[in-house]
């Protein structure tokens, strides 16, 4: 699964079938696609900042979970899916800012100033931690950030941090649910605008390169380690923002919740399943599978987990390329001239192909 | 590109500022590598001057493509000393080689199979010597696609490219970081005759521009073509180097690249009744 994730959504296809025709059309046209993401993922957040319009608590509660997850995974792409070194242990970052946020606060500074604390630590700490961590490759790098997190999160608790095995109580917050919501929906924008940069950017080529070969990457001028430690804080910032944001918002947390290791895996997943490197898929895969998993927990708690398991198996068995990978092939572009039903099936039948050609 | 070039080598005195210090452009001092300590390169002294086209040769497991890792700085060094215009690089990793002006293409290509092949020769415009901006970056990968014959397939992804191709793109790639010293690491294998020959031309164009050429090829006949002098690798350690008539008469380069069997053959062909080697035990390992 984590070796084919960045794997290239037609080889296996437009290589073997009519090679001459579709050849000539099936090429992505630079510059075509980028924009129609980007709108995409715009109205997308712009129908998500109209959620606390409709008054319901526990739909603004669902959301807000959401977009904080949206932050998560699309931090994890910076590093996962554009460098290709997948972090188990991102969850670090997340805790590191809801533990600075929530010590601030308890010795009685401003919330925004924790936040923001967290923010600073965590980016140096992914700096000091990437020089010896980023040395490593592939599955050596994820054990190593999962050990980080998993040893953070006993320690933090040893140390009794905030209190009694490192649980934090903090006081009500001043600020509104609303305000809350909005916060994180700014910080998923953020995320996303970073993200729609680094598709197009020098910066953001240099990551790719890195991950389809650091080697060659390197022989062509990239200065790769420091490229990597710079998607590595990258990746830390919105991470810890997002943890300080959570921390205040919950008012209370431990060690088990915020150094969860199930919520980096999260953030691998939603990245892997909306396609990892891309533009949209981890926010897209925030918000359905979130959604999703909200549905399976109210309509059959005990079923909840075995069936979102069943989900992730059959889509990383079936469309390793993540959802948008699926959905690009659907849209590519093809000979002109063809009547809208005709591109219909010609679509459909492509993504049955892709979805063959995975799973068989 | 033309402005930093110098005029083809042939006459060593045109280049004005080596006149009284003939300093090579690249230098290999003493250069061992160990993997796992068995020696993959031995020892070996090498130099290259401004210029050149020199052809590497030697059979499977002679260290070439070690070599070219050694300089290009992918592979650590084990001991000795690779100088660059005079300067020690031996310790530089291999972007700052590349931005010395050291390129190299990969014997087994490694494009950035995600990306257009327009993309794959941008990346090395973007991040090479001059660190071009997008747009111009653009530009100048256009015109190296343009040169190796891939302009056609500039929006193909590389990984739709056939083998011809993704040689070509390995070249392509190299050139756009606009090297001064080429490191070809056998983009001729596997290629039909016609494109060898292609192959051939553009490096001879590639080295009329005025980049100094390393060639690494399995090949022979390519090889001798293409160089002006040669050397010959074998089991890591230089065995000889000279013109292309003079290394190919070599008799240890026979032994060593053709075989002894060949060795002898050749010998009892010529009619020499003199002892031949007695070595029934190898015969069919050579």
């Amino acid at each position: 699964m984590f070796g084919s994730w960045h794997k290239p959504s037609t080889s296996s296809t437009a290589a073997t079938t009519e090679p001459g025709a579709e050849q000539q059309t099936a090429q992505p046209k630079p510059g075509t696609r980028w924009p129609w993401s980007l709108l995409t993922g715009l109205i997308i957040l712009a129908l998500a900042a109209l959620i606390p319009l409709s008054g319901d608590a526990a739909t603004l509660h669902t959301w807000t979970l959401i977009l904080m997850f949206a932050v998560l995974a699309q931090s994890w792409n910076f590093l996962g899916g554009f460098t290709g070194y997948a972090s188990f242990g991102n969850v670090f970052f997340f805790g590191v800012g809801a533990y600075s946020t929530g010590l601030l606060i308890l010795s009685g500074r401003p919330f925004w100033l924790g936040v923001l604390a967290g923010a600073v630590v965590a980016g140096l700490l992914a700096f000091l931690l990437g020089l010896p961590v980023l040395r490593l490759r592939g599955h050596y790098f994820a054990i190593a950030t999962l050990g980080i997190a998993e040893a953070t999160r006993e320690l933090v608790a040893i140390r009794n941090l905030g209190g009694s095995g490192g649980e934090v109580e903090l006081p009500l917050p001043a600020l509104s649910d609303t305000t809350f919501y909005f916060l994180f929906w700014l910080l998923a924008l953020a995320c996303f605008l970073l993200t729609a940069y680094l598709a197009r950017s020098k910066p953001g080529y240099a990551l790719i390169a890195i991950r389809e070969s650091e080697e060659t990457a390197e022989a062509m001028g990239i200065p790769t380690y420091w490229y990597k430690i710079g998607a590595f804080v990258l990746s830390a910032v919105p991470t810890a923002l997002a943890g300080g944001l959570y921390a205040y918002w919950s008012t209370g947390f431990d060690p088990p919740t915020v150094f969860d290791v199930g919520i980096s895996v999260e953030m691998v997943l939603l990245t892997v399943l909306g396609g990892a490197g891309t533009l949209l898929g981890p926010l897209i895969s925030a918000i359905l599978f979130e959604l999703l998993s909200f549905q399976f927990q109210i309509s059959g708690s005990a079923f909840h987990n075995s069936l979102l398991g069943l989900t992730i198996a059959m889509v990383t068995i079936f469309i390793p390329q993540g959802l948008v990978g699926l959905v690009q092939e659907f849209l590519r572009p093809l000979a002109p001239g063809m009547s809208r039903r005709q591109l219909l099936v010609e679509g459909v039948r492509r993504v049955r192909r892709v979805i063959a050609a995975n799973g068989v | 590109m033309s402005d930093v070039l110098l005029p083809p080598m042939a006459s060593e005195s045109v280049d004005a500022g080596s006149q009284h210090e003939p300093q090579p452009l690249l230098e290999l001092r003493g250069v061992s590598k160990f993997f796992d300590g068995l020696p993959a390169v031995k020892q070996l002294d090498f130099a290259v001057r401004h210029g050149e086209i020199v052809g590497i040769i030697g059979p499977n497991g002679a260290g070439k493509t070690t070599m070219i890792g050694l300089v290009s700085g992918s592979l650590p060094l084990s001991s000795g000393q690779i100088r660059y215009r005079g300067l020690d690089i031996s310790r530089l990793p291999p972007h700052r080689r590349a931005h010395l002006g050291i390129a190299r293409t990969f014997q087994v290509t490694q494009p950035f199979k995600g990306l257009s092949v327009r993309e794959n020769v941008m990346i090395g415009a973007l991040f090479g010597r001059r660190g071009l901006k997008q747009t111009a970056a653009r530009e100048a990968a256009d015109a190296v696609l343009e040169r190796v014959g891939l302009a056609a397939k500039a929006h193909f992804r590389a990984d739709q490219l056939t083998v011809a191709d993704r040689k070509r793109l390995e070249l392509a790639r190299a050139l756009a970081l606009e090297p001064e010293l080429l490191l070809l690491d056998e983009v001729m294998a596997g290629l039909t005759p016609t494109e060898v020959e292609q192959a051939i031309a553009l490096i001879r164009a590639i080295h009329a521009s005025g980049v100094t050429v390393l060639v690494i090829e399995h090949v022979m006949q390519a090889i001798m073509g293409l160089s002006q002098r040669i050397m010959v690798l074998h089991q890591g350690s230089k065995i000889a180097e000279g013109p292309p008539e003079q290394v190919l008469a070599d008799q240890r380069v026979i032994e060593a690249y053709l075989g002894e069997r060949y060795a002898r053959e050749q010998q009892s062909r010529l009619g020499a009744a003199r002892s031949v080697p007695q070595k029934d035990g190898k015969e069919e390992q050579g």
